[in-house]
């Protein structure tokens, strides 16, 4: 009895509201169905515009029952990754949507005056010229950096920086950019 | 029983032609397998090989992704000691077949779970390869390969000549063990400290490198190895021992996690200008009792051209570690 959702043309409005006015039609369509054993189906393609649309925000569905024949059920996910199942067989689903603040987990990266200190600091442990291309890419070992030349560059951003390394820290950074990326957290750790 | 053995053979050879490319200019010289508590010593001088087509050649039997990482390389230099670095260790593998001809750039290479780079034997059933162990290091002037069979080796290289940018004492206490930094303040002179702390350098280095746990499992300030210049009482007189040796010892940790094995060392001196540290791990079985001497094979090589064995000559000096050098 039940026929595939179809969603509304994707058009140009907020995305939030968009995957709102998804939500109230399957919404709806939900509560028309009868509850006895009809299987419940979602478009996939549905719930993927509207896990797109709706990155941040997190809807939570909670099953209360369950039929006889329980197709696997599934959570649709927030966050940047769009992992999408669809949910099956479900007698009383229950949506609440509930609009957290986006998350947004962007790792800054680290300051280009660190990043050109670190550079400055590799130039002169490998002797390379003030013109050779040292960039936050670079990686030590590409650039003819052997282990006590890590070593002594590690040394060298300590005591540029003022900080203290950890050995296993110290072993992780292979270019310039993740030099300076630690350099950084550990400057954010102490203050 | 013994044409079994001949069709067990034959099959193995027609697996290998199978699967090997037989290239024309593969002339690697067929090597013995290196004893139980033998260790085979390989190095190039990259300044030697200057021949752009003999380059390409060793370019040839790199893996996709190892000329990968060469072409990352910045610079000529660079890339042509990458080169050389890889195509050592293939080539020096290669020449430890049983049966058949391997082709240098049919090995490959996996890390263990530390990234410690090792001979993928997956493939080789049927080549009936022995359970060889290997480490290369390389500096700019000399790359080598250390290989044995059946126990971890670490080698380190490192110029004689070679100035670290920070004072050396600063160098030790950041780096080093109290005992070491305490040996190292005692030499007044600071040039024979400098070369004190490269030979510390490279057995701790070798050490790290031969427990193949990665660096941060192993902190040189958590162990301390010691060039101990006094004689041990039971000398061993046999002809060949090319020197009396310094016994290096290494000081295990307090919480002992890594040490297990017992470690021997030889510190070599190449060339006058050059400091190579070999560390293996003898079996246990020899601990506490007279150490035995590390059995040692040095050759320099230009793969795919000529070999020469080192012995006899003052190119090499074995300057520390139990150590018995052996004709080829």
């Amino acid at each position: 009895m039940t026929g595939p959702i179809h969603a509304p043309i994707y058009s140009q409005r907020s995305s939030l509201t968009h995957a709102l006015r998804i939500l109230r039609h399957l919404l709806s369509s939900l509560y028309s169905f009868s509850f006895s054993s009809a299987l419940f189906r979602f478009n996939a393609r549905t719930f993927a515009m509207a896990a797109n649309a709706l990155t941040g925000a997190s809807i939570s569905m909670r099953p209360l029952l369950s039929l006889r024949n329980q197709t696997p059920a599934c959570s649709l996910i927030s966050g940047s990754s769009s992992v999408l199942t669809s949910s099956f067989g479900q007698r009383n689903v229950y949506f609440s949507l509930r609009p957290r603040s986006i998350r947004l987990t962007v790792s800054c990266a680290a300051k280009q005056e660190t990043v050109d200190k670190v550079c400055a600091i590799v130039k002169k442990q490998l002797a390379l010229p003030d013109d050779s291309t040292v960039t936050g890419e670079s990686k030590f070992t590409a650039l003819g950096a052997d282990s006590l030349d890590t070593v002594e560059i590690v040394m060298g951003l300590e005591e540029e920086f003022g900080i203290s390394v950890e050995e296993d820290s110290a072993q992780s950074i292979t270019t310039v950019q993740e030099a300076a990326d630690l350099i950084e957290e550990i400057i954010q750790k102490k203050c | 029983m013994s044409s079994l053995l001949d069709k067990a053979r034959l099959m193995m050879n027609i697996h290998c032609l199978g699967r090997n490319l037989v290239t024309v200019s593969s002339s690697l010289h067929h090597v013995q397998l290196p004893a139980q508590k033998e260790a085979h010593f390989w190095y190039v001088l990259p300044d030697e090989i200057k021949d752009t087509n003999l380059l390409n050649q060793y370019f040839e039997i790199l893996s996709p992704s190892e000329k990968e990482s060469v072409f990352r390389m910045s610079g000529e230099r660079l890339k042509k000691r990458a080169i050389l670095a890889r195509a050592l260790v293939r080539t020096t593998l290669a020449r430890y077949q049983i049966n058949c001809q391997i082709d240098p750039k049919a090995l490959k290479f996996k890390k263990n779970s530390y990234g410690k780079p090792e001979v993928d034997l997956q493939y080789t059933e049927d080549w009936n390869l022995p359970q060889l162990h290997f480490n290369i290091s390389h500096t700019s002037s000399l790359i080598a390969c250390g290989v044995t069979v059946g126990s971890p080796i670490g080698i380190d290289v490192e110029e004689k000549q070679r100035r670290l940018k920070n004072d050396v004492l600063a160098f030790a206490r950041r780096y080093f063990s109290p005992d070491e930094i305490e040996m190292l303040t005692q030499i007044a002179d600071p040039e024979l400290r400098r070369l004190e702390l490269i030979k510390l350098w490279t057995m701790k280095e070798a050490y790290v490198k031969a427990v193949g746990k990665g660096f941060s499992n192993s902190p040189f300030n958590t162990f301390t190895v010691r060039l101990g210049d006094h004689l041990k009482t039971s000398v061993d007189l046999r002809p060949r021992v090319m020197s009396k040796a310094h016994e290096i010892t290494v000081e295990p940790p307090d919480d002992s996690k890594n040490i297990s094995g017992n470690w021997q060392f030889v510190l070599l001196e190449l060339y006058g200008s050059h400091y190579a540290a070999i560390c293996i791990e003898q079996e246990s079985t020899n601990r506490g009792k007279r150490s035995i001497p590390v059995n040692l094979m040095l050759r320099k090589t230009i793969p795919f051209v000529e070999d020469e064995c080192i012995f006899g000559t003052d190119k090499a000096v074995v300057i520390g570690g139990l150590t018995t050098l052996l004709e080829c």
